[in-house]
């Protein structure tokens, strides 16, 4: 029986259906918006083209942000309310894991970033470790919003750290924040720094989703589809403002 | 087989049976997650209304991106304590209903998104619902009342005179140009230093106030227009509070909150009078938020006496928004067979006539 991956995070609607180590189908595109009006549709026709139903689902794989608000909640609640309706489990991974995981098996730092603006980006850092007798893509930094200036100097360190250990001292930039800051990040990083030209390897894939998901999914991981919600990483301006007003409150009654 | 062709079948399967519908209903096109279950379109079985309102007054007023976010934590378990309460599970549903316009859109896109995920996992068709027929189907819930009739739709989103010839048939006959009545009630007790949602607040106020201490503004508008405008209103209020405050007067907030209401219910129930002359109808149904205000309903009751027609008030609890209206107003669609595909989007703004002319799935031949 086949699991389900879904990601709206990014401007890639994106979906897979498979099982442990076996790939069935993925459907992509990439679009502005409207990703409401295409997932469910999408998700439907491809499992059509399997000859398969809604019921025949094991299990849902949801990628929970960061990302767009209204993006990433549609991808969320289409997957949650599956999952509850069919009650079968549920698990949340990054939606950063989709896009990094094209370099998984590069030697590379594997920097996947989601452009949030005004010089800032969704991000995390990856790499190949060792771990137990083999190697593993291992994420170094978690998800985060961060300040690209005062990101980069992490990236720095890292990729200091990789010299003198004798790695390879590169960095691969990935997804919408890459391109937007193309150029901030070839002025600071020069050589160090490599920006895929192929298209296939820009976009968020369902299908790395779905592995990662498959295998939390296999090794008894479940979310509450009831509690599940995105990871925005961030406050609403109007909450952050709220508590900062409270807390200066609070301050000026000591 | 495709969805499309299971929900056929199911359809055809349960319309041969003959066994009453229920429908499960979802609204979340502003700041209240809810979900129900009707029977039959009129009976409640469950109407679940998670209330988002503490979070919003801190804001005083309502935070779109706070508002979807709390969508998203409330749906699941909002629609679960709704099929619980009914004693209903998925499968004895009949169709999935929920509101996809008008609204704020991150809103609406959470309880679209979740029925459409429901209607897929389960084969149960889809309906999207019009949130102003759902006001309006809300006098239906009480029962005892048909068709032909005029609607006066009133709340912090919207106001609206609807007329309404048969079931799921919707004439403009009016609407506001610029503020809703809700609205104004809300801005003007935000210059008053009152607490939101503004409308209870002034209702009560007014009650103990004179409203012949300071008259003013009545927007009619053109000559028989039944179209509504209260920012002109909402700007006298405001000057006139600020005009005082600089004259270091002091006005007394009931006779403030008195004036302000009677110039928007005499606005409200004239343009009513008007519409039902025009109609020839003889049921007025009032719908929205304001339909809770009591002094709408007092004044309103006492003017329909005098001209001869009737008002019908939706239960309290039915006035403001939730889905057992939803599921209401979904219930003359089902019956025609007339159903939503899986691509349903949310409308910020949707026209009423667009939602009863489809483009629908029509699965009735
Ligand atoms: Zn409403």
């Amino acid at each position: 029986m086949p699991y389900l991956a879904v990601d709206t995070a990014t401007q890639t609607l994106t979906i897979a259906v498979g099982e442990r180590g076996r790939l069935l189908g993925e459907a992509s595109v990439l679009v502005k918006k409207n990703h409401s009006n295409r997932l469910m549709p999408m998700i439907e026709s491809l499992l059509a083209d399997l000859e398969m139903e809604a019921k025949d689902l094991k299990g849902i794989v949801a990628g929970h942000g960061p990302g767009s608000y209204t993006g990433v909640r549609i991808g969320v609640t289409t997957a949650k309310m599956i999952a509850w309706a069919l009650q079968i489990p549920l698990v949340g991974v990054s939606s950063l894991d989709g896009l990094a995981d094209h370099y998984r098996t590069s030697d590379l730092l594997v920097c996947p970033m989601f452009d949030a603006r005004r010089q800032q980006a969704y991000c995390a850092l990856y790499e190949r470790l060792a771990v137990g007798d083999g190697e593993s893509f291992v994420k170094i930094e978690p998800d985060a919003l961060r300040k690209l200036d005062s990101f980069y100097p992490l990236v720095e360190e890292y990729l200091e750290q990789r010299r003198r250990e004798g790695r390879r001292e590169q960095v691969v930039f990935l997804g919408d924040g890459a391109e937007a800051y193309k150029e901030l990040i070839e002025d600071r990083f020069g050589k160090r720094a490599v920006i895929p030209e192929r298209g296939a390897e820009r976009l968020v894939r369902a299908a790395y989703l779905l592995d990662a998901g498959i295998a939390l999914i296999e090794s008894g991981h479940s979310a509450a589809a009831e509690t599940f919600v995105p990871e925005y990483l961030q406050l609403v301006e109007a909450e952050a403002k709220l508590l900062q007003r409270k807390g200066s409150a609070e301050g000026g009654a000591e | 087989m495709g969805w499309v062709e299971q929900v056929r079948q199911k359809y055809r399967r349960d319309r041969e049976a003959g066994t009453p519908s229920l429908i499960l209903g979802i609204e979340t096109s502003c700041d209240e997650t809810s979900a129900a279950v009707v029977r039959d379109g009129q009976e409640v079985l469950s109407n679940v209304i998670a209330s988002q309102i503490e979070i919003h007054q801190q804001f005083g007023g309502v935070v779109p991106e706070v508002a979807s976010r709390r969508h998203v934590e409330n749906v699941t378990p909002v629609v679960q304590q709704a099929l619980d309460q009914a004693n209903v599970g998925l499968e004895d549903l009949s169709a999935v209903a929920v509101t996809y316009g008008p609204g704020l859109v991150g809103a609406l896109l959470v309880g679209v998104t979740a029925a459409k995920a429901i209607a897929f996992a389960k084969s149960i068709p889809l309906i999207g619902v019009h949130h102003i027929a759902g006001h309006i189907y809300a006098n239906f819930l009480a029962g005892g009342l048909e068709p032909p009739l005029l609607a006066l739709v009133v709340s912090g989103g919207h106001t609206e005179l609807v007329y309404m010839p048969e079931h799921g048939q919707f004439e403009f006959l009016g609407r506001t140009r610029d503020d809703a009545a809700g609205e104004a009630y809300d801005k003007v007790a935000r210059s008053m230093g009152l607490s939101y949602p503004g409308g209870p607040v002034i209702d009560k106020l007014a009650r103990e106030g004179d409203p012949a201490k300071m008259v003013f503004p009545r927007a009619w508008l053109e000559e028989g227009s039944m179209d509504f405008s209260f920012s002109g209103l909402k700007s006298a209020v405001i000057n006139t509070l600020h005009n005082a405050e600089q004259r270091g007067e002091r006005l007394e907030p009931a006779d403030v909150a008195a004036a302000f209401q009677a110039s928007v219910l005499d606005v409200l129930i004239e343009k009513t009078v008007l519409a039902v002359r025009k109609t020839g109808v003889v049921n007025v149904a009032v719908a929205g938020g304001v339909a809770a205000n009591r002094g709408l309903r007092e004044q309103l009751q006492a003017r329909a006496k005098q001209e001869g027609f009737s008002v019908l008030f939706p239960p309290i609890s039915l006035c403001t928004d939730n889905a057992a209206m939803i599921a209401a107003a979904a219930y003359p669609f089902y019956r025609k067979g007339w159903f939503h595909h899986l691509d349903l989007n949310g409308y910020a703004s949707l026209p009423l006539t667009e939602w009863q002319e489809g483009p629908f799935l029509k699965l009735h031949e």
